[in-house]
């Protein structure tokens, strides 16, 4: 499971570098992003530009990883290819991350108030 | 991660029939065959694109049928045939206009009561605990697939349905 990672101000951006976070991966992507982001800065902005294919069990662990971050830290998404997007609206998961277009749109907010 | 609840008082479920005459003929098509285990799954899924792509519809129309059968074959994956990796999932493929019709037959266990579940999104047990982890599996297959059936004869459970091919 490759994750790179870049922090900005109060943020760390993660980039899956993957194609696929499906049941075979599902586990290793959360523990992987438990490490990355643990005693990182308050905002995580998750970037699945890469990843094509999001199964229920990528879904969750997508969920999985919001909960462990535990009070007072945000999971936030960007960069969702179609079918991805897909999943995230049906399954009314959209509402429960704020999602942005991509990361540039994910760090500007930020950059308007600095 | 996949769990499925079964459908509460049964109320409103759709009607499924059994595998009728939609299904592909057996003697018709050689069936993909693979293993019940992630791997296996995921090369079903890179086969179905490899067979059915490039496709005139668009270069994202097999999203939504990828995440049909994936949820398919992972439900097979960890309920019929419990993870133990054992066993065949074999598969019947066929591109009918702008459908995608599948016949999908396992030999693990029957499902729970003979019966699909249903499609209800899951909600979390506690509301402090934040949204649900699993249980999206069954409501994706219910809101992207077509004409559902599932029969069970002889040991081999047999699930037969379209999906769209259509841009995300």
């Amino acid at each position: 499971m490759e994750l790179h990672t870049e922090e900005r101000d109060d943020a760390i951006h993660v980039v899956v570098a993957e194609p696929r976070i499906d049941s075979a991966v599902a586990i290793r992507f959360k523990d992987r992003m438990r490490e990355v982001t643990a005693d990182g800065p308050p905002r995580v902005v998750l970037d699945l530009g890469a990843v094509d294919f999001l199964d229920s069990s990528g879904l969750g662990a997508v969920v999985a990883v919001m909960k462990l971050l535990g009070p007072g830290r945000t999971l936030e998404l960007c960069n969702l290819t179609p079918t991805v997007e897909k999943v995230f609206r049906l399954t009314r998961m959209d509402r429960v991350f704020t999602i942005h277009p991509d990361a540039e749109a994910a760090f500007a907010d930020k950059r308007s108030i600095a | 991660m996949t769990l499925s609840k079964p459908f509460p008082g049964g109320m409103g479920r759709p009607a499924d029939a059994p595998c009728g005459d939609m299904a592909v003929d057996p003697g018709e098509a050689t069936p993909l065959v693979v293993e019940a285990t992630p791997l296996g799954v995921r090369n079903a899924l890179a086969e179905m694109r490899a067979r059915f792509a490039p496709s005139s519809l668009g270069p994202d129309a097999l999203g939504m049928a990828e995440t049909v059968l994936a949820e398919v074959l992972n439900n097979i994956v960890e309920h019929a045939y419990k993870r133990g990796g054992e066993g065949p999932i074999e598969l019947r493929l066929e591109r009918a206009g702008t459908r995608l019709k599948a016949d999908v037959r396992d030999y693990g266990e029957p499902m729970p009561g003979g019966v699909l579940p249903g499609g209800v999104l899951p909600e979390s047990d506690d509301p402090d605990e934040g949204p649900p982890e699993g249980g999206f599996g069954w409501f994706l297959i219910r809101a992207l697939a077509r004409d559902l059936s599932y029969v069970r004869e002889n040991g081999q459970n047999r699930l037969c349905f379209f999906v769209p091919l259509a841009e995300a």
